[in-house]
C-alpha cells in the first residue's frame, strides 16, 4: 500500500462518515416533520378563519412586493394581491427603478396619483422618487413607491420604511397567494404567549402549468416540463419535511424571500435587509435570530405547512443554473457574516446545530460531492476502485435518495394532496428516478460555479425569465 | 500500516452489508408506494362513494329545517339510518350539521340542533369529549359548543384552564357560546395565557351580542394573569366601559409593556377630562412602541393644554414620533396648522414633508 492509496482510502472514509451523518440528519428531519405537520393539521380542524378575516381588531399587515421590469404581468400581479381576504391590509408595490413601463401601467390601471408622503428613514435606502396612491377609495389599500434602482433588499427596505402596519409580509410580486394566506400567516404571531414570534414562513409551491385566472390559482396541475416537475418534488421535500422539522426545533435559518412574514419592529431594530448579499432573505432571518439570542429575548421562528404561495419555477437549465448559483452565494455570504455563531454555545441551538448543519450540509455538500466525484475519477484511473464495493455504495446512496423522495410524496398525499390524479403522482415518482443522474449533478455543478464566482468576486443577481402561468382559457 | 487497517472501509464493512441496506430501502420504498396508492384510492372512494349519500342527506336536511315542521324520529328515511351506522358517513353527516348550524340562527338553528339530538350525534360528541387524544377532545367540545349543549357546561368549564392550549381555547369559546358575557367567568380562574388569537376569537364571538354590563371586568383588570388584564382592557375599549376608567389608568404603570400599551389604547375610548394629561405624563417613561400608541390616543382626546408637550415632541429623534406628534397638533390644537407651518419654515427638513403629508392625509 503506497501513500497515494492511503490518502485516497482516508478520503473515502471521510466521505463515508459524512454521508452517514447526512443520512442520519435526513432521517431525523423526515421523522421529526411528521409530528409538526400532524399537529398543525389537527389544531386547525376547528379553526374558523372567516371570523378573523373581517375583524377590525385583527393585526394590521403590510404586504411588500418589490418589482423590477415586471411590466408584462404587474397589473395582474397587483390584482392578485388585492383579492386577498383580509381587512387590515396594505399592499405596497416598490418599483425598483424599472426600465420598462411598469409604473405607467400601474398608474393607468389603478388610477394612481403622486401624493405628499413623509417617509420615516428608519433604514437607510436609495432615494424615493415618488409615492402614489389611488384616487379610487376602493383601492385605498394600494401604495406604489417609485425609487431609484438599488436591488431587491433596498426595495424591501423602502417598503419597510413606508409600511404603516405592525407586521410585514415580503413577497415576490409574481407570486400567487391563496385567498386565506394572510389569515394563516398572522396566526402564529398571535398565538405565541411566552415567546415572541419574529418571523413566519409558508410553504411555496410550483405553479408552472397550473391555471391562474384574475390573479387567483383556479386549477392546480403538475408541471408538464421536466425541470419544474423536478423542482415540485424538491420543494415538497424542502418545505414539507425540512422546514417543518427545523421549525419544530425552533432552528430555522431560512424563510424564503418569495413569501415570509415578519414582526416589523424587530426587523427595524435589526436594520432591515442587508444590501450586500444576494441571500438577503436568509441573512435577515439569521440576523434577527442572532439579535434576539444576544439580547436573551425569548423568540420563535415558525413555519406553516399549508400551501399558501404559488410561484413559477425556472424551466430552463440556464435560468435554474443562475438561481442555484445565487442561492449558494447567498448561503456563503450569510454564513460568513455570522461566522461568530459557528459552534458557539452562546447561541444555543442556533450556534450548535442550525449553523453547523447549514455549513456542513448545505454549503459544503456540493463541494464534498464534487471532490468525491473527482477522487473517484482519480481512483478509477489509478486502478484503486473496488468495483463491487462501489456499486454496493451507489445502491445505498441512490436507494436512500429514492426513499426520501417517495416519503416526501407520501407526506404530500397524506396531508395536502395537491396533485390528486394517480397519474400525476406516478409522474412525480418517475421524475424522481432521474434526479441522481440529471437534476442533482446539474444543481451541484451550478453551486460549484457559484462558489467559484465568490472567489472571482462576481455578485450579479441573474435574471429570472418568466414564461407566465396558464390562463383558464388554455 | 495500523492506520490503513483502521481506515479500510472494505475491512470495516463488506459490500454484502451495503446491498442488504439497499434492499432494506427498496422494501421501504415499496411499502411507501403501496401506502401512497392506498391513500389515493381511499380519498377517491371517500369523494365518490358518499356523493349520493351527501347530496341526499343535505337535501333532506335542508328541506326538513326550512319546512314548517317538527323533527320526528319517524321522518328519518331508512336509507340514511342505514348509512349513519357507518362511522365515516356519520361523521360526515355531523360535520354537515355543524356547518349548517354555524350559518343559521333562530328557529332554523333550533331545528338543526333538534336534528343533531334526534340522530344521536350528541353521544358521538361526548365520546370525543371523553377521548384522551387532545384533538378529538377539541372536536367534541367544538361540536357540543356549536350545538349549544349547555347541559355539558360543568364538564367543559373544567377544561377552560386545561394545560393543553387547544383544549383550553375550545372550552373557553364554548363557555362564551353558551352564556355570552356571563361565560367569561372562566377568566376569574384562568392561570394559563390567553393568546391574542384566542382574544380576537372571543371578541368576534361577542360582536353579534347586544352590549351589556360585563360582570367581573374591574377584577380582571387587577388579575395576576397579564393576558387576562389585556383582554379585559380590550373589552373596556370595545364596549366603552367608562366605569373602569381609574382601573385602566392604574394599568398604565403595569410592569408589562403590552398591558401599558393596551391601557393607553383603551383610554382613548373612555377618556375623561384629565386623561390626556395622564397620558402625557406617562409618555416619557414609555417604550417607542407605546409612545406611538399614546400619540394615537391623544389624536382623539388632546387639547390646547397638551400643546407645549407636543411641540417638544416634534424634536424627538424618531421620525415616527415626530409625525405622530405633528398629527396630534394639527388635529387637536386650535392653531395647530399654523404651529406646524412655522416649524416647517424654521426647519424645512423634515417638517415641510410632514406638513404636506398630513395635509394630504387629512384631506382624504
Amino acid at each position: 500500500m503506497n501513500w497515494w492509496a492511503l490518502i485516497l482510502e482516508a478520503f473515502a472514509f471521510g466521505i463515508f462518515l459524512y454521508s452517514i451523518v447526512l443520512f442520519a440528519f435526513y432521517i431525523f428531519i423526515g421523522v421529526f416533520s411528521i409530528g409538526e405537520t400532524r399537529k398543525y393539521i389537527h389544531q386547525n380542524r376547528v379553526t374558523d378563519y372567516r371570523m378573523i378575516a373581517s375583524s377590525l381588531h385583527a393585526p394590521s399587515v403590510s404586504i411588500i412586493a418589490p418589482a423590477y421590469n415586471e411590466g408584462l404581468t404587474i397589473v395582474d400581479n397587483v390584482r392578485s394581491l388585492l383579492s386577498i381576504y383580509y381587512y387590515n391590509l396594505e399592499v405596497i408595490i416598490v418599483n425598483d427603478g424599472s426600465k420598462d413601463d411598469s409604473l405607467q401601467k400601474l398608474i393607468n390601471a389603478y388610477q394612481l396619483e403622486k401624493v405628499d408622503f413623509f417617509v420615516p428613514h428608519q433604514i437607510p435606502t436609495k432615494d424615493i422618487k415618488g409615492v402614489y396612491k389611488s384616487r379610487n377609495p376602493v383601492l385605498r389599500k394600494v401604495v406604489v413607491v417609485d425609487k431609484e434602482n438599488g436591488g431587491k433588499a433596498d426595495a424591501l427596505n423602502v417598503g419597510i420604511n413606508i409600511a404603516a402596519n405592525d407586521y410585514i409580509i415580503c413577497i415576490d410580486v409574481d407570486c400567487v397567494l391563496e385567498q386565506d394566506a394572510i389569515l394563516k400567516m398572522v396566526k402564529p404571531f398571535m398565538e405565541a404567549t411566552s415567546e415572541r414570534v419574529i418571523a413566519s414562513g409558508g410553504v411555496i409551491r410550483i405553479a408552472n402549468s397550473s391555471v391562474v385566472e384574475n390573479g387567483s390559482l383556479v386549477k392546480v396541475r403538475l408541471p408538464r416540463e421536466y425541470l419544474p416537475r423536478m423542482q415540485t418534488l424538491e420543494y415538497i421535500r424542502a418545505f414539507l419535511l425540512g422546514r417543518m422539522a427545523w421549525s419544530r426545533l425552533n432552528g430555522l435559518l431560512l424563510i424564503s424571500g418569495a413569501f415570509g412574514a415578519f414582526d416589523k419592529e424587530i426587523v427595524i431594530e435589526c436594520g432591515g435587509y442587508n444590501r450586500n448579499t444576494v441571500g438577503e432573505d436568509m441573512e435577515l432571518v439569521v440576523r434577527m435570530r442572532r439579535y434576539m439570542e444576544e439580547r436573551k429575548r425569548p423568540y420563535k421562528v415558525t413555519y406553516i405547512p399549508d400551501p399558501l404561495c404559488w410561484t413559477e419555477a425556472p424551466a430552463s437549465y440556464k435560468v435554474l443554473g443562475r438561481q442555484r448559483n445565487r442561492w449558494i452565494r447567498g448561503t456563503y455570504e450569510t454564513l460568513k457574516f455570522h461566522r461568530i455563531m459557528f459552534f458557539n454555545p452562546r447561541y444555543r441551538l442556533l450556534g450548535m446545530l442550525s449553523y453547523p448543519y447549514w455549513f456542513f450540509f448545505e454549503l459544503l455538500a456540493p463541494v464534498i460531492e464534487f471532490l468525491g466525484f473527482m477522487a473517484f475519477l482519480v481512483m478509477v484511473f489509478a486502478g484503486f476502485v473496488d468495483w463491487e464495493l462501489f456499486f454496493a455504495l451507489l445502491a445505498v446512496v441512490i436507494g436512500f435518495n429514492y426513499l426520501y423522495s417517495v416519503f416526501a410524496v407520501y407526506m404530500e398525499v397524506k396531508t395536502y394532496n395537491q396533485y390528486r390524479r394517480r397519474t400525476d403522482i406516478a409522474k412525480l415518482l418517475l421524475t424522481s428516478m432521474s434526479e441522481p443522474f440529471n437534476f442533482h449533478p446539474f444543481v451541484v455543478w451550478s453551486s460549484i460555479r457559484g462558489l467559484v464566482d465568490i472567489f472571482r468576486n462576481r455578485h450579479s443577481w441573474g435574471d429570472m425569465a418568466r414564461e407566465g402561468f396558464d390562463k383558464k382559457s388554455s | 500500516m495500523a492506520l490503513y487497517g483502521l481506515l479500510s472501509i472494505s475491512d470495516l464493512l463488506k459490500p454484502g452489508f451495503f446491498y442488504a441496506v439497499a434492499a432494506g430501502f427498496a422494501v421501504l420504498i415499496v411499502v411507501l408506494l403501496i401506502l401512497i396508492y392506498w391513500n389515493l384510492y381511499k380519498r377517491k372512494q371517500a369523494f365518490f362513494r358518499p356523493e349520493s349519500f351527501r347530496m341526499g342527506f343535505e337535501l333532506w336536511v335542508s328541506k326538513l329545517v326550512l319546512e314548517d315542521t317538527q323533527i320526528p324520529a319517524s321522518r328519518i328515511p331508512a336509507k340514511f339510518a342505514k348509512h349513519l351506522k357507518q362511522r365515516d358517513k356519520r361523521q360526515f353527516a355531523l360535520n354537515s350539521l355543524i356547518e349548517l348550524k354555524k350559518s343559521v340562527a333562530g328557529t332554523v338553528g333550533d331545528k338543526v340542533v333538534a336534528l343533531y339530538l334526534e340522530l344521536g350525534f350528541k353521544a358521538d360528541s361526548i365520546e370525543k369529549l371523553d377521548s384522551p387524544v387532545w384533538y378529538k377532545k377539541v372536536k367534541g367540545i367544538n361540536e357540543l359548543s356549536v350545538m349549544k349543549q349547555e347541559d355539558m357546561n360543568a364538564r367543559i368549564f373544567k377544561l377552560t384552564n386545561n394545560r393543553n392550549k387547544y383544549i383550553r381555547r375550545e372550552a373557553q369559546a364554548a363557555m362564551f357560546n353558551f352564556y355570552g358575557f356571563r361565560g367569561l367567568r372562566f377568566l376569574n380562574v384562568l392561570t394559563h395565557s390567553l393568546s391574542d388569537w384566542q382574544q380576537l376569537n372571543l371578541i368576534e364571538q361577542l360582536r353579534p351580542l347586544d352590549p351589556e354590563p360585563i360582570p367581573g371586568l374591574s377584577n380582571w383588570l387587577y388579575s395576576d394573569n397579564n393576558t387576562v388584564v389585556v383582554f379585559a382592557l380590550k373589552l373596556a375599549e370595545i364596549y366603552q366601559c367608562f366605569e373602569v376608567h381609574d382601573e385602566v389608568v392604574s394599568c398604565l404603570t403595569h410592569e408589562r409593556e403590552e398591558v401599558r400599551g393596551q391601557a393607553a389604547k383603551t383610554l382613548k375610548e373612555i377618556a375623561g377630562d384629565a386623561t390626556a394629561a395622564i397620558l402625557c405624563e406617562r409618555y416619557a417613561s414609555e417604550t417607542p412602541r407605546n409612545k406611538i400608541v399614546i400619540l394615537n390616543s391623544l389624536t382623539a382626546i388632546a387639547g390646547d393644554a397638551q400643546q407645549p408637550f407636543l411641540m417638544k415632541e416634534l424634536d424627538s429623534g424618531n421620525d415616527f414620533l415626530k409625525l405622530g406628534a405633528a398629527r396630534v397638533i394639527v388635529t387637536c390644537c386650535t392653531a395647530g396648522w399654523g404651529l406646524l407651518e412655522s416649524k416647517a419654515a424654521q426647519q424645512p427638513l423634515p417638517f415641510r414633508n410632514i406638513y404636506n403629508h398630513l395635509r394630504f392625509e387629512l384631506k382624504r
